[in-house]
């Protein structure tokens, strides 16, 4: 079996897959700006390096559950409690990371600007966390996940 | 007779300063050099700024204020600015805070980032249907149907294990060489957007939002 050079040419390929797939998914997840503020919020500036090895660690953990689908047989109460840690870190991080997109692409300026806005921006950025919120809930409410 | 000191000053002053006490003297701030030493050190020792309210605030200043002050002490000092000419006292308030409450959110932080890069990756092979393209090219290349299970989904991993690691250049206390980890980079250009905005937003004091 290990003769077999097809074999080979199957691991290259995907070791060198793995290799892109990473600069391109942790670049961006780096540019965008979503860790620098959660760090610059909670003034932890010290601890930039245990930020890291957890963000590999996650990194290389999660691609390894996504792809093997491995079994934790956890369950209960202590599962339930996991998940939801699990629920809402994502939702922070996601919450941010769509944020951090629209600032990066400039999105609020571009409208404050066409629109002649002189008042109210707090008020512009509440809405749109109140209708992430309520998109999200009637989303998975709805099982609109499921349709597609 | 001997020749009069040039009283010659040259000021550095940093972008931002970070202080605990509440008397905020030059050299707190930046740093000055002068020929005539009793001249730099009654520069030096001045006081720039009074800190009234006991509560965390950044004050942007203007180092032409400083100049002046330079001035009332000595009438024929020349003031030559090499620094910053508007920089920023980042006030907090002398007590520190709990290590407790500074470690519960480092651990928040962690586990958001921990949690966060999970799903980044997980929603990545997701949306690109990677298991379907790996099986999919399994097939192409053995010529038989795959299990899930293949090398190119070990090798894949790997390859992401790697590219992570040589992207962060570190892990735990390793490091590939001396430059400074992405993340401390994007820090710091976070931090210098940051003053910038401030300065800026100090400049110009209107009423209405304005987004020239």
């Amino acid at each position: 079996m290990l003769l077999n050079w097809k074999l080979w040419v199957m691991l290259f390929s995907g070791l060198s897959a793995g290799g892109i797939v990473a600069a391109g998914v942790f670049a961006f997840l780096a540019i965008i700006g979503v860790f620098p503020r959660l760090i610059g919020k909670t003034k932890t500036k010290n601890h930039i390096l245990l930020y890291e090895n957890l963000i590999i660690l996650g990194g290389i953990l999660g691609n390894l559950l996504d792809l093997y689908e491995f079994h934790l047989p956890i369950g209960g109460f202590l599962g339930q409690a996991l998940l939801l840690t699990f629920g809402v870190a994502v939702g922070i991080f996601v919450g941010c990371l769509v944020m951090s997109l629209a600032e990066t692409l400039n999105a609020l300026p571009v409208i404050v600007r066409r629109i002649h806005l002189a008042v109210g921006l707090q008020y512009i950025i509440l809405a749109v966390a109140l209708g992430k919120l309520a998109g999200s809930l009637w989303y998975f409410w709805d099982g609109m996940g499921k349709l597609g | 007779m001997e020749k009069e000191k040039s009283k010659q000053i040259y000021l550095k002053i940093d972008s931002i300063t970070e202080v605990r006490k509440q008397d905020i003297f030059l050299k707190d701030v930046g740093k000055v050099v002068c020929q005539d030493e009793a001249l730099q050190n009654k520069c030096s020792s001045l006081k720039i700024k009074k800190i009234h309210e006991k509560k965390q605030h950044r004050y942007v200043e203007d180092v032409l204020d400083v100049i002046a002050k330079i001035q009332q002490l000595d009438p024929a000092a020349q003031v030559d600015n090499l620094g910053e000419v508007d920089y920023i006292i980042d006030y907090h308030p002398p007590k520190p805070s709990h290590a407790a409450w500074q470690w519960t959110k480092t651990i928040a932080i962690c586990i958001v980032c921990f949690c966060g890069a999970a799903f980044a990756i997980m929603t990545f092979n997701n949306d690109a249907n990677v298991p379907t393209l790996f099986q999919e090219l399994y097939r192409l290349v053995m010529g038989q149907e795959s299990d899930g299970f293949t090398v190119l989904e070990a090798g894949y991993s790997i390859g992401l294990s790697l590219g992570i690691l040589i992207f962060f250049n570190h892990f735990m206390k390793w490091k590939l060489n001396t430059d400074p980890t992405p993340i401390e980079v994007q820090m710091r250009t976070y931090e210098d957007d940051i003053c910038k905005t401030l300065i800026q937003n100090q400049g110009r004091k209107e009423t209405e939002v304005d987004v020239t």
